[in-house]
């Protein structure tokens, strides 16, 4: 009697798919139940059972009917109190639930299947009498049943015949093979089917058959016409099976990649010509479906809990096949198969409907296409109400249009405006679906892994409800399954390890999900035994993956997270979940696809734990809309961090080039820069401001100026020249118009983050931000990295979606070499920071022999000589015969604590002018001025006239205060000057910005013993903020020149460009004063330079320029 | 040996579109040719297969542009006064085929039609399913799939 | 009486430059065409023939086998080094003679 498939029959199948959905996780529970039994669960299975039965009764589908009786059976039992529910029990109803399930999916043969075995098992079970056989996992009615099943669905093709007698098909090969045996080689049959194994794989059968033979010798052939039909109109041969006696060198674990048949169609000759299978598994030859492997597992992940394929059949096909599939998508689609649930939360329990899963051949990737959706009554009220709403808005509109009144124009576009944002919304909230379906599975996979592995595992699941796209929910399924079964398989210990581990025998995985920061996070967190740093690395560097150098550069996390590195996993360690290839790198890429980004934490001992962060939903997503190269890209939301501008004049600054890499600082991190034409291979080119016209960018590096030094070479001689000066000589060769001084040269840099590491994107122009909607490139561009899709502008125009994370890997920035070109950069950073310090000029000389000093310069008005004997002692004071005066003399001995004068017949007078009078230093030769940037330590050898010390030419060498020295000895010197001092108390104070510690010390000291209130501040930014908090009171600013983040001039240039403190005078301080520097800051509107060290200057002209403000 | 089987079923003869990729006279039965447009606004895909002209909105899809005349092994395909978009469908998914012009649609009788050989105008036999004489022109008519494959 | 002696049927067929591929179904029509008959002997000449799939080997083979029934047998002449290697090592041989070139 042949099953069709009426009204009758949709139902049924449906109303057991709705009972089966649950089935499997109550059975679980029931094993966790153990002796105590709930009632209520297991008559909720009871019932399920005992209704499928009836109704399979009813349409004549024994198989179903007698399958489910026995299991009723059980259940009975169990619910009496008269059996505990086992793991062997729990096992078998499993076993019996998915069984039925494939039944269910497939009702037209679900009388053919062999279910004798289970059912007598089961019957056996409920006898009492079942004794299970030795090897717990192969269960031979595992073989035979999805063995037939598999043939039902006509999968693999080969029908499964052992061998047979090879020796009588081919007798005359008998002697051939003896000599290859003999002759070391290896002798195989080889079953394959030219249509099938060739023809149909697009394969020439020329150049496979010339392979063969390349590789060795045939032996013996056949050819078996039987069952090829015969020549006729209609011929069209679908079979072509040929046999083989092949001698090769090839071992068996490499024959079939020659062939590419399958290990199940290959089988070998032993010394005694006896054939063995080269397939693992089952002897019947064809791959059964292990029983610890969810069942569907081989094809995707659907057909445990979701039998969808019920409904595709009803669209009358009644051999589940995945090729037709999408048409009765179609037909489904039109029967409006949307479920409204009006009791639960609806999303949640069912879940997607997952087509044809379990026939798929395992090498196609999902094209599980999701037939239907389950959607609440209440979303579909909404996107009726909005769809209603839209219509008016619509009508609106062109009656504002006939009107041809704008503002009526203007009003209806709004509200079209809106209703499409909330019509997009409501849209998109009916393709949410819980991660629950996901999750769902887990429970099973974990409980049959860890029984396999004889591991104890608890699964915890957390976030069930939590909702993503479906898309994504599909496209997680995999990832997430290979970390789950990863953590089992890799990460929890045997029990006795853990107990010797001093943890629970019981190893905990939790997965938990939740949403944050617009996002969906994933964590799966193991206690198992973690992974050792240290042992990938190793790994890492034996693979020929990452260098030595990269090792040792890299931080615990790096090291942790070399894991995802293709090619990390071996070929053995990547285990076989769809009948494809997966290992950890191929998981982060899969979830790199979704624009997701991974993170692994691991303490080796305590566990690991993986993080996931998911956008919420792939097709509409907020992103940057960039410009280079003259096309448009969008930087998707999720993956940038921030914008930055860098103004032309501050490129040169603020760039800085290490070798051939190029970073920005930035809030004192230094950030690694990527042109995007660069890394996508474009043209770059620039906006001429004159015509607007688009040009090839000259210009070779970022900060290119005339100069083609880079901070890291410059010297203070090679100073650039400025825009004004260029202005002010124009007939010098350099062009004046010279675009790279304008503003539109300033650089657009868009801030990218892609898991761990940030990068800045260069790009020509930044546009606004905007939501667009993605959309899939075609097949020829699914190669090209570097693009995550495509999206349609508002003109119509296609602009391409950047992959962040790819760019970073086209522009070599993983971060394993980032940390090694980190430690670079930072490297040359300092010696470039220390290069751009201040640059001091001082004389250098002595006092006593090995002790050596220094003064600033700018203090000094000459250098003179005396003979020991012009020296004369005055009132115990020592002065000289000098230009018709006497100059007094003083000797930092007489105050510091150093080493006496030496002893000479003639000292060098160093003369410094204070306070109006003139005095001379005594110090002893040879005196040397030096110009460089000094680090002065001003707390180590501080001491009354000494202000700090730096090493200088190899020598420790004493900075002298001279203020200070003369102060101590001679009080009076600076009596005239007091009396100008300010009252104490005083409101004004002075905003002193300077980032070099010891200078600010030293001013503040300075200005503050004239009576003043000094606000110091270490940049630019500090001081502008301080400002601003401080405005009352400040009524003089002073600056240094050469610091981080906002130097002098752009502080000076903000202050004068601020009409709440433009009136306030600026003192630029500085240790050189180039002409340059002088011409810029009068520019800016410094109103006075002076030199840092130049105690007296400075106060003169803060009081003079306090004065008169 | 299926589109035989079609052919067939048609009674022998099909309808080409012809066009010019070059010099070469190709054709491809009209039935593949979802529309044929002249749009010419093309957004570049950089790091894209050399063939691959770049992608272009059609009506909401984005469809990629391949220069049939570099995929046939040709040279590049500029853009001209003549040159057309062919649109054609394959495995679901709407793809472009630049040609250098369009030409008349042909009725070739399938009998009639060849085996091609070895190569057409420079053009390797393999991208073809036969060519068709008419009394002018020979023309070559296009496996479409083997044209599409995303080998270079 | 004299019994005349049946005359030995014989066609020959030349085969394209593929067997198979693009052409097979001209092949099959023209095989089919000529096993009809049911000749004692069918010659498949092959001097122009490259290259060779599985569908052409599956044609030949039905061919073959359908001959033999008949009594009659499929002959493959002057058939090239390359396509020998491939049809001879398939197995054909048990269904069709096999004559290389020169």
């Amino acid at each position: 009697m042949s099953i069709e498939i009426d009204e009758t029959m949709q139902i049924f199948i449906e109303e057991s798919a709705e009972h089966l959905a649950d089935i499997e996780n109550d059975f679980l529970a029931i094993e966790e139940g153990g002796a105590d039994v709930d009632e209520d669960l297991i008559n909720k299975v009871y019932r399920a059972a005992h209704s499928i039965k009836g109704g399979a009764g009813f349409m004549g589908l024994t198989n179903i009917q007698n399958l489910t009786h026995e299991m009723e059976n059980i259940l009975g039992k169990i619910r009496n109190h008269e059996m505990v529910p086992n793991g062997e029990i729990i096992n078998h109803l499993l076993k019996a639930a998915d069984t039925l399930r494939e039944m269910i999916s497939d009702v037209t043969t679900s009388n053919d299947v062999d279910v004798s075995a289970l059912t007598a098992d089961l019957a056996a079970i409920s006898q009492g009498t079942f004794e299970a056989p030795q090897d717990a996992d192969s269960q031979p009615q595992d073989g035979a049943s999805s063995g037939t099943l598999s043939e039902a669905g006509g999968q693999s093709g080969e029908p499964d015949d052992g061998p047979g007698d090879a020796l009588s098909e081919f007798p005359e090969a008998r002697e051939g093979i003896e000599a290859a045996l003999a002759d070391g080689k290896n002798v195989y049959l080889i079953k394959l089917d030219l249509i099938e194994d060739v023809q149909r794989r697009g394969k020439s059968l020329m150049d496979y058959i010339a392979d063969i033979t390349a590789t060795g010798g045939v032996l013996a052939r056949a050819m078996d016409l039987e069952r090829v039909d015969p020549l006729s109109e209609e011929f069209e041969p679908a079979n072509l099976p040929v046999q083989l006696v092949f001698a090769t060198v090839f071992r068996p674990e490499d024959i079939d990649d020659l062939f590419e048949i399958g290990l199940q169609n290959i089988f070998q000759f032993d010394e005694k010509l006896a054939l063995h299978p080269l397939a693992e598994t089952s002897t019947t030859g064809v791959p059964a479906t292990p029983a610890e492997t969810p069942p569907a597992a081989a094809e995707g992940p659907g057909a445990p809990d979701t039998p969808e394929k019920p409904p595709v059949d009803l669209a009358g096909k009644g051999v589940a096949d995945t090729s037709e599939t999408p048409p009765a998508a179609a037909v489904r689609a039109e029967n409006a198969n949307v479920h409204a649930t009006h009791d639960r939360a609806g999303q949640a329990e069912q879940g997607p409907r997952k087509a044809a899963a379990s026939k798929k051949p395992a090498g196609q990737v999902s094209s599980a296409v999701e037939a239907s959706l389950r959607v609440h009554v209440s979303l579909l009220d909404s996107l009726m109400d909005l769809a209603g709403e839209l219509v008016l808005g619509r009508n609106q509109l062109l009656q504002a249009m006939t009107s041809r009144d704008s503002r009526l124009v203007e009003a209806a576009s709004q509200r079209i405006d809106l209703i499409t944002s909330e019509l997009q919304e409501a849209i998109m909230l009916t393709r949410m679906q819980a991660i629950g379906n996901v999750f769902g599975k887990f429970p099973r996979v974990v409980r049959d892994l860890s029984r396999k592995l004889g591991k104890q595992v608890e699964l915890v699941l957390e976030g069930k409800e939590v909702e993503l796209d479906k898309t994504i929910i599909e496209s997680i399924n995999d990832p997430l399954t290979h970390l789950v079964r990863n953590a089992v398989d890799h990460g929890i210990e045997d029990p006795e390890q853990r107990l010797k581990a001093g943890k629970n025998a019981v190893g905990r995985i939790v997965l938990k999900a939740y949403h944050e920061a617009g996002q969906v996070n994933i964590v799966i967190s193991d206690d198992g035994k973690g992974l050792d740093g240290d042992r990938l690395v190793e790994t890492a560097v034996s693979k020929g993956l990452i260098s030595e150098e990269q090792a040792g550069a890299m931080s615990e996390k790096e090291k942790v997270n070399l894991i995802f590195l293709p090619g990390f996993s071996t070929a053995r360690e990547v285990t076989d979940v769809s009948g494809r290839g997966v290992g950890m790198d191929v998981v982060k890429t899969n979830l790199d696809k979704l624009g997701g980004q991974t993170e692994i934490e691991s303490t080796p001992g305590e566990g690991t734990t993986i993080r996931i962060k998911l956008p919420l939903t792939l097709a509409i997503i907020p992103s940057q809309i960039v410009q280079a190269g003259g096309e448009r890209y969008a930087i998707p939301q999720v993956s940038l961090v921030e914008l930055l501008r860098i103004p032309a004049d501050q490129v040169k600054n603020r760039i800085e080039t290490v070798g051939d890499a190029e970073v920005v600082r930035l809030r004192g991190d230094l950030l690694p820069l990527v042109r995007l034409t660069d890394v996508i291979g474009v043209e770059r080119t620039f906006t001429d401001p004159e015509g607007r016209v688009r040009k090839p960018d000259q210009r070779e590096n970022l900060a290119d100026r005339r100069s083609r030094h880079t901070p890291l070479h410059a010297s203070a001689k090679d100073d650039d020249r400025s825009a004004d000066e260029i202005e002010a000589h124009p007939h010098r060769r350099v062009n004046p118009l010279d675009r790279r001084q304008r503003a539109a040269s300033a650089l657009n840099i868009a801030v990218v983050s892609c898991g761990a590491m940030k990068y800045g994107l260069v790009v020509d122009r930044l546009f606004d931000s905007e939501e667009i909607v993605v959309k899939p490139l075609g097949r020829h561009l699914k190669n090209s990295k570097g693009y995550a899709g495509a999206t349609i502008m508002g003109d119509g125009r296609v602009a391409l979606i950047l992959d962040v994370s790819h760019l970073a890997h086209m522009a070599r920035l993983n971060s394993v070499e980032n940390s090694e070109r980190a430690m670079d950069i930072a490297e040359s950073a300092e010696k470039a920071a220390q290069l751009k310090a201040d640059r001091q000029s001082m004389l250098i000389f002595k006092c006593a022999e090995d002790e050596h000093f220094a003064v600033p310069i700018n203090l000094v008005e000459r250098i003179e000589k005396v003979e020991g004997a012009h020296i004369e002692q005055v009132g115990g004071k020592r002065v000289m015969q000098y230009r018709g005066g006497s100059l007094p003399l003083f000797c930092i001995d007489e105050v510091a604590q150093v080493k006496p004068l030496a002893d000479h017949d003639s000292h060098l007078v160093i003369v410094f002018s204070l306070a109006g009078r003139e005095l001379g230093l005594l110090a002893t030769g040879p005196v040397d001025a030096v110009e460089m940037a000094i680090e002065v330590d001003g707390e180590t050898l501080r001491q009354p006239g000494i202000m700090g010390s730096a090493i200088i030419g190899g020598h420790t060498t004493l900075m002298v205060d001279v203020y200070e020295l003369v102060q101590t000895l001679n009080p009076d010197w600076f009596a005239e000057s007091e009396a100008m001092r300010e009252p104490e108390g005083t409101d004004t104070a002075i905003l002193y910005a300077e980032d070099s510690a010891f200078f600010r010390s030293q001013v503040k000291r300075f200005i503050e013993e004239e009576g003043y209130r000094v606000i110091e501040a270490k940049d630019g930014v500090v001081a502008w903020e301080l400002l601003q908090e401080h405005a009352a009171e400040v009524a003089l600013v002073a600056t240094d020149i050469e610091m981080p983040n906002m130097d002098g001039f752009a502080l000076t240039e903000k202050i004068k460009g601020d009409e709440r403190f433009a009136h306030l005078p600026v003192i630029a301080l500085t240790t050189l004063a180039s002409d340059a520097d002088q011409a810029r800051g009068k520019a800016v509107g410094i109103d006075d330079y002076q030199i840092k060290l130049d105690r007296e200057k400075l106060i003169t002209s803060i009081r003079a320029m306090l004065q008169n403000a | 040996m299926e589109y035989g089987r079609q052919e067939a079923q048609k009674g022998g003869s099909v309808e080409l579109a012809t066009f010019y990729v070059a010099d070469a006279l190709c054709g491809m039965d009209i039935l593949n040719v979802q529309e044929i447009n002249k749009q010419t606004d093309i957004t570049t895909v950089p790091q894209a297969p050399g063939y691959v002209k770049g992608i272009m909105n059609l009506r909401g899809q984005i469809v990629t542009i391949i220069d049939l005349g570099r995929k046939l092994g040709l040279a590049q395909t500029g853009f001209a006064d003549k040159t057309r978009n062919i649109i054609v469908n394959s495995r679901g998914e709407y793809i472009g085929l630049l040609v250098s012009e369009i030409s008349d649609v042909i009725e070739a009788q399938w009998e009639a039609v060849d085996a091609p050989p070895a190569n057409i105008g420079q053009i390797q036999g393999e991208f073809f399913k036969g060519v068709f004489k008419t009394d002018d022109h020979l023309i070559g008519i296009l496996d479409l799939e083997r044209v599409l494959a995303e080998d270079a | 009486m004299a019994t005349s002696k049946k005359k030995k049927t014989c066609k020959t067929l030349k085969a394209g430059a593929h067997i198979g591929g693009a052409d097979a179904e001209k092949l099959k029509k023209k095989l089919i065409r000529a096993t009809a008959g049911r000749p004692d002997e069918l010659r498949l000449d092959c001097s122009a023939a490259t290259d060779i799939d599985a569908i052409g080997v599956g044609l030949l083979a039905a061919a073959g086998r359908q001959l033999s029934e008949g009594g009659g047998r499929l002959r493959m002449k002057n058939v090239s080094e390359t396509i020998y290697a491939v049809v001879d090592t398939v197995g054909l041989g048990r269904y069709v003679v096999l004559e290389k070139a020169g």
